[in-house]
C-alpha cells in the first residue's frame, strides 16, 4: 500500500533524525565533563616545556634516557669499539702514545652531534664504561661546527713529551 | 581586454587537474597525488612517491650486523619495533643465533605496545581528516602513556633501537611489567570513552560508511595484508599462520570486518578492525607480562664477535599495517650482503587509486587515513 | 527617549548636532567598545574552553591565564605582509563584503538605543547581509584561480542557498509570534525572565530556534557543517588564499557573521535585550538612570549571544564535519521540513492557546 510505504518512510526519517541527535548528545555527554575537570581521568595533561616555569626537569626523565653523549676521558682506553660500531660514523678518535705505556693517550675524541642518531650502540659497546648518555637533550647551538663536541685530552705537545721522558727517567716515579 | 579574453578562454570547463603534495594535510607523508577531478568527483588518481627515499637497503650492505640495526628501526618510523624485529629474526636465522625465551617475550610485549601506538596514530589521522579535534587529543594523551613506557625501558620514545641480534639490549627495568599492566587496564577504560565519542558517531558513520570499499577480489589482486585486508573479510594474520616470537603460546583473536554499519571492507570497517586489534593487543600484553620467564635477555653480548655465516633468510612479521617481509643474504662477511624489505604499504598504495576513483574529493582524506599508509615504508 | 537624545546626552554633544554625525559616532562606539572587545574576549574564551574540553591548558603565556593572548594575536596578525598585491577584483569583492557585513552594525539588535534603523523588515536584514557575503566569498574564491578557491567558493554558495530557506522560515515564525519584524516589537513581545522568552512560551518556536541555529551553521560554514573551509581536502579553501593583514580582517569577518547570527537568534527567540525588572529599581527612572539601563541592555544581549557562540564552536570541535553534499542535504531534507512544521505549528499554537 502506498500509504504504508509513506508511513514507514516518515518513521525511518524521524528515526534517522533521532539517531543523529542521540549520537551528538552522546558525544557532548562524553566531552562536557572535561570542561569542569570531573574525575581523575579528565585532568589536563599539558606538560609545559621545561624551563624555569617547568613541570618536568631532568630528574623526571627515566634513568635510561638516551640524551647527549659524554665521555669520561680518564676511564677511556681508546679501544675504538664505539667508533667502529657507530652506524653513522660520528665518533672521531685519535690515539697517541702517552706517559703510561700501558694506557693510550686519547688525543682526539669528538662526537659530531649533527650526525649522531642517539641509538646507544656506542655506549653499549664501551667496556670501561666511560662513554655514557647524559639526560641532556637541549643541544642547540648557533653554528653547526659547534655541534662537534670534543672530549679528548688534546694532541701531545713537544714539551709534554720531554717532560714525560724526564719523568720516566727519574727512578722513583710510579704511575 | 586581450588579457581578459585569454583568461576567459583558459577557463577549464571539463576536467580539473590538481596536483596535491608533497605536503598536504590529507597526505600521510610526502608524496604527490595528481588528481583529475570532474567537479567534486575524482576521475583519476596518479601517485608519485620517492620523496622519502633514504637508501636504507643500501646502507645495510655497508654496515656490520650490529651497526645496521638502527636503520631497521627507520624503515617505518611510526611503528619502529617491527622493522628491527623482522631484521633481527632474519639475521638470527642466517647467523644461527638463538634468542633466549625472556628476550622473545620482551620483544613480543614491545611489538604489541608498538602496535597499539601505531593504531592510535591511525585513529588520530582518521579524526584529523574529519576535523574531530577533541578525539585527536584524547588519543594522543593515551599514546603518551605508551611512549613513556618505551622511554622507561629503552630510553627513547620512537626509534627504540632496543633489539639486538640474539635478544634485546637490556633487561626490563624494575616495575616495568606492573606499569605495563596498569597502562593496559587504563587503555581498556579509555576505549569505552572512544566508542561513546567517536567510533559510532552518526557524522563519522556518514563519512565512512561505504567509503573506499576494498573488495575481496582487490585484496587478492594486489596482495593486501593487515587490517585493510582483514576488514575486507580476508582472514590473514602472520601471527596466526606462521607464529613467531611468542605468538604461538598466547591466546588472542584476529578481528575480521563484518560490515556492521555499512559494507564489508569500507573505511568504518577498517577503523573498527583496528579498534578491536588494540583490545586484542592489550590481552596479549597482559598474558605475556604475567607469564614472563626468568633467564638471560641476550645471547650474544655487545662486544662478542658474531661468527659470520653465509646463507639467506626471508621472514614476515605482522606489522600494524600488514605483513612486513625482510630478506637477508649473507656471504660470510662482517655484515649482510643484501637486505630487502617488503613493506605492506606498497600494495595498499597501489589499491588506493581504485578506491578514490568515483568518490568525491572530500572522501579522499578519509580513504587515505583509513588505509593507514606509511610513506617512509614505501620509499625506504 | 529616542536613541538620538540618549547619545547626545551620553556623548555631550549639542542638541542641534546633525543626525548623521550622531549615527556615525554611535557606529564607531559600537565597534570600538562592543564588537572588538567582544571579539577579543570570545577568541580567548574559545581557545581556553576548547583546550579544557581536550584535556589541555590552552594559552597561558601571554599574561596570567593568557588574558593578553588576543592582543598578542592582533599584533602578530597586523604585522603580516601580503605576498602579492591585491588585484582589483579581489579588492572589489572584499570591499563589497566589508560594506555588506559591517553595515549591519546599524541594525544590530544590541539594545534599544543602539538600533539606529528599525524598519518593519529589520529581522530579515541578516539574510541580505549573509547572502551578499556568500556571493562575495564565492567570487573571491573564483578569483583566486586555484582549485581550493573554486571548490570553496562553490561550496559556500551552495551552502548559503540551502541554509537560507529554513533560516528564513524560522525568522518568519518569530515574526509571526511577535506580530512584526521590527526589533522593538519582537523584543517587547518577550520578557526578561527565561519563562517569558519566545522559545519557551511556544514550543514550536523552540524548534524554529534549533532550525535557525542549524541553518546559521550551514550558511556561515561553521564546523561541523563547515565544508566550505575544510582543511583536510581543500587546505582551507578561500581562507588559505588570503595573505597578509587580510587574514585578520577575514577572521574578524567570520567572527562577526557568527556574532550577527547569534544576536539575531537571542533577539528573536531568547528575550533579546529585555532587562529584568529589578534593574529599573536599581537605577531609577530619571534621565541618567534610563541612560544607564540603555547601556546595560547590550551587555545582557551580548552575554546571551556569547553563550550561543561558545556552544556552537565547542560543538564544532567535538563532532566530525560533514561532507558538502551531506551539509546541503541536511539543510534541504532535514532543516526545511522542520522549519515548515515549526511555522505551521507556531500559527496553530497562536490560534489555539490563549495569551
Amino acid at each position: 500500500m502506498i500509504s504504508g510505504a509513506i508511513f514507514s518512510a516518515i518513521v525511518a526519517y524521524f528515526r534517522g533524525l533521532g539517531r543523529g541527535i542521540a549520537s551528538s548528545l552522546r558525544a557532548v555527554k562524553t566531552t562536557v565533563p572535561y570542561l569542569v575537570g570531573w574525575g581523575e581521568l579528565r585532568k589536563e595533561i599539558t606538560e609545559q616545556y621545561p624551563d624555569p616555569v617547568s613541570s618536568r626537569t631532568e630528574d623526571d626523565l627515566p634513568p635510561r634516557t638516551r640524551g647527549l653523549l659524554f665521555n669520561d676521558i680518564e676511564r677511556c682506553t681508546g679501544c675504538l669499539a664505539c667508533s667502529k660500531v657507530c652506524p653513522v660514523g660520528c665518533i672521531e678518535i685519535e690515539n697517541e702514545a702517552g706517559p703510561d705505556p700501558e694506557k693510550k693517550w686519547v688525543a682526539v675524541f669528538s662526537v659530531d652531534f649533527s650526525q649522531c642518531i642517539f641509538c646507544g650502540l656506542c655506549v653499549e659497546s664501551c667496556q670501561p664504561a666511560s662513554l655514557m648518555h647524559t639526560k641532556q637533550y637541549e643541544g642547540s647551538v648557533y653554528r653547526v661546527s659547534d655541534l662537534k663536541v670534543g672530549f679528548g685530552r688534546g694532541h701531545v705537545t713537544q714539551e709534554q713529551r720531554e717532560k714525560w721522558d724526564s719523568m720516566r727517567k727519574s727512578e722513583d716515579f710510579v704511575f | 581586454m586581450i588579457v581578459e579574453r585569454e583568461r576567459f578562454e583558459r577557463l577549464a570547463t571539463d576536467l580539473t587537474l590538481w596536483e596535491i603534495g608533497p605536503f598536504h594535510p590529507a597526505l600521510p607523508g610526502p608524496m604527490k597525488l595528481k588528481l583529475t577531478l570532474d567537479g567534486e568527483v575524482i576521475a583519476q588518481v596518479e601517485v608519485e612517491t620517492g620523496y622519502s627515499h633514504r637508501g636504507l637497503e643500501k646502507l645495510f650492505e655497508l654496515k656490520s650486523w650490529r651497526s645496521g640495526l638502527p636503520y631497521a628501526d627507520r624503515v617505518d618510523p611510526e611503528a619502529a619495533v617491527f622493522g628491527q624485529v623482522v631484521y633481527a629474526l632474519c639475521a638470527e636465522k642466517v647467523l644461527g643465533v638463538d634468542a633466549p625465551k625472556r628476550a622473545q617475550q620482551v620483544r613480543t610485549v614491545l611489538c604489541e605496545l608498538a602496535r597499539i601506538s601505531s593504531h592510535f596514530r591511525s585513529f588520530v589521522q582518521m579524526a584529523r581528516s574529519l576535523g574531530a579535534e577533541t578525539f585527536v587529543h584524547y588519543v594522543l594523551r593515551d599514546r603518551e602513556k605508551l611512549l613513556d613506557l618505551f622511554e622507561l625501558i629503552t630510553g627513547a620514545r620512537f626509534s627504540l633501537n632496543f633489539l639486538r641480534i640474539g635478544g634485546v639490549a637490556q633487561d626490563v627495568t624494575e616495575g616495568f611489567l606492573e606499569r605495563v599492566s596498569d597502562v593496559a587496564d587504563l587503555l581498556r577504560t579509555r576505549m569505552k570513552e572512544y566508542n561513546d565519542l567517536f567510533s559510532f558517531n552518526d557524522a563519522f558513520l556518514g563519512r565512512t560508511r561505504g567509503t573506499g570499499v576494498i573488495t575481496h577480489d582487490a585484496v587478492l589482486r594486489h596482495g593486501l595484508t593487515g587490517p585493510n585486508a582483514r576488514a575486507a573479510g580476508h582472514a590473514f594474520d602472520v601471527r596466526k599462520l606462521h607464529p613467531y616470537l611468542e605468538y604461538g603460546s598466547v591466546d588472542f583473536e584476529t578481528p575480521i570486518g563484518r560490515g556492521e554499519f555499512g559494507q564489508v571492507g569500507d573505511a568504518h570497517d577498517r577503523f573498527l578492525v583496528r579498534l578491536r586489534e588494540v583490545l586484542q593487543s592489550i590481552e596479549i600484553v597482559k598474558q605475556v607480562c604475567e607469564s614472563m620467564s626468568d633467564g638471560p635477555f641476550l645471547s650474544v653480548g655487545p662486544n662478542e664477535v658474531i661468527r659470520p655465516r653465509s646463507g639467506e633468510a626471508f621472514l614476515r612479521v605482522e606489522s600494524p599495517r600488514g605483513a612486513l617481509g625482510c630478506y637477508v643474504a649473507s656471504e660470510g662477511g662482517a655484515g649482510p650482503v643484501r637486505v630487502q624489505f617488503a613493506p605492506p604499504s606498497v600494495p595498499t598504495l597501489a589499491v588506493m587509486p581504485e578506491l578514490a576513483r568515483g568518490g568525491r574529493l572530500e572522501d579522499l582524506p578519509v580513504i587515505l587515513a583509513s588505509l593507514d599508509l606509511s610513506i617512509a615504508e614505501v620509499d625506504r | 527617549m529616542s536613541w538620538r537624545e540618549i547619545w547626545i546626552h551620553v556623548l555631550g554633544l549639542s542638541p542641534s548636532a546633525p543626525e548623521w554625525l550622531v549615527a556615525a559616532l554611535v557606529l564607531v562606539m559600537v565597534f570600538v567598545f562592543a564588537i572588538f572587545p567582544f571579539a577579543a574576549l570570545m577568541s580567548l574564551l574559545d581557545r581556553k574552553l576548547s583546550a579544557d574540553l581536550q584535556a589541555r591548558v590552552g594559552p597561558n603565556r601571554a599574561g596570567r591565564w593568557g588574558v593578553l593572548q588576543p592582543l598578542a594575536d592582533l599584533i602578530k596578525l597586523l604585522q603580516k605582509e601580503p605576498t602579492e598585491a591585491m588585484g582589483w577584483r579581489e579588492g572589489f569583492w572584499l570591499g563589497v563584503l566589508t560594506l555588506a557585513l559591517y553595515s549591519t552594525a546599524a541594525v544590530l539588535p544590541l539594545g534599544s538605543a543602539l538600533v539606529l534603523v528599525d524598519t518593519d523588515s529589520s529581522a530579515l536584514v541578516v539574510f541580505w547581509a549573509v547572502a551578499v557575503v556568500a556571493v562575495c566569498l564565492m567570487f573571491l574564491g573564483y578569483n583566486q584561480d586555484t582549485v581550493p578557491g573554486w571548490f570553496s567558493g562553490t561550496r559556500l554558495a551552495a551552502q548559503a542557498l540551502s541554509g537560507a530557506f529554513p533560516s528564513l522560515l524560522a525568522v518568519v515564525c518569530a515574526g509571526l509570534w511577535a506580530g512584526g519584524f521590527e526589533w522593538s516589537r519582537i523584543v517587547q513581545s518577550q520578557g526578561a525572565s527565561p519563562g517569558a522568552w519566545a522559545m519557551v512560551r511556544n514550543p514550536f518556536l523552540l524548534l524554529a530556534f534549533a532550525v535557525f541555529m542549524g541553518g546559521g551553521q550551514v550558511i556561515l560554514s561553521v564546523p561541523p557543517l563547515g565544508s566550505g573551509y575544510s582543511i583536510s581536502d581543500i587546505k582551507g579553501g578561500v581562507a588559505s588564499g588570503f595573505h597578509g593583514r587580510k587574514i585578520a580582517f577575514f577572521r574578524l569577518g567570520r567572527f562577526y557573521g557568527l556574532f550577527l547570527w547569534c544576536i539575531v537568534a537571542t533577539t528573536c527567540f531568547c528575550g533579546g535585550w529585555n532587562l529584568p525588572g529589578f534593574v529599573e529599581g536599581l537605577y531609577g527612572a530619571d534621565k541618567d538612570g534610563v541612560v544607564a539601563q540603555k547601556l546595560i541592555e547590550p551587555v545582557l544581549a551580548m552575554s546571551k549571544a556569547s553563550v550561543l557562540m561558545i556552544c556552537t564552536t565547542l560543538f564544532g570541535k567535538i563532532m566530525p564535519t560533514l561532507r558538502s553534499d551531506q551539509v546541503t542535504d541536511f539543510a534541504w531534507r532535514v532543516l526545511s521540513p522542520l522549519a515548515l512544521i515549526a511555522l505551521i505549528g507556531t500559527a496553530i499554537w497562536m490560534l489555539g492557546v490563549p495569551g
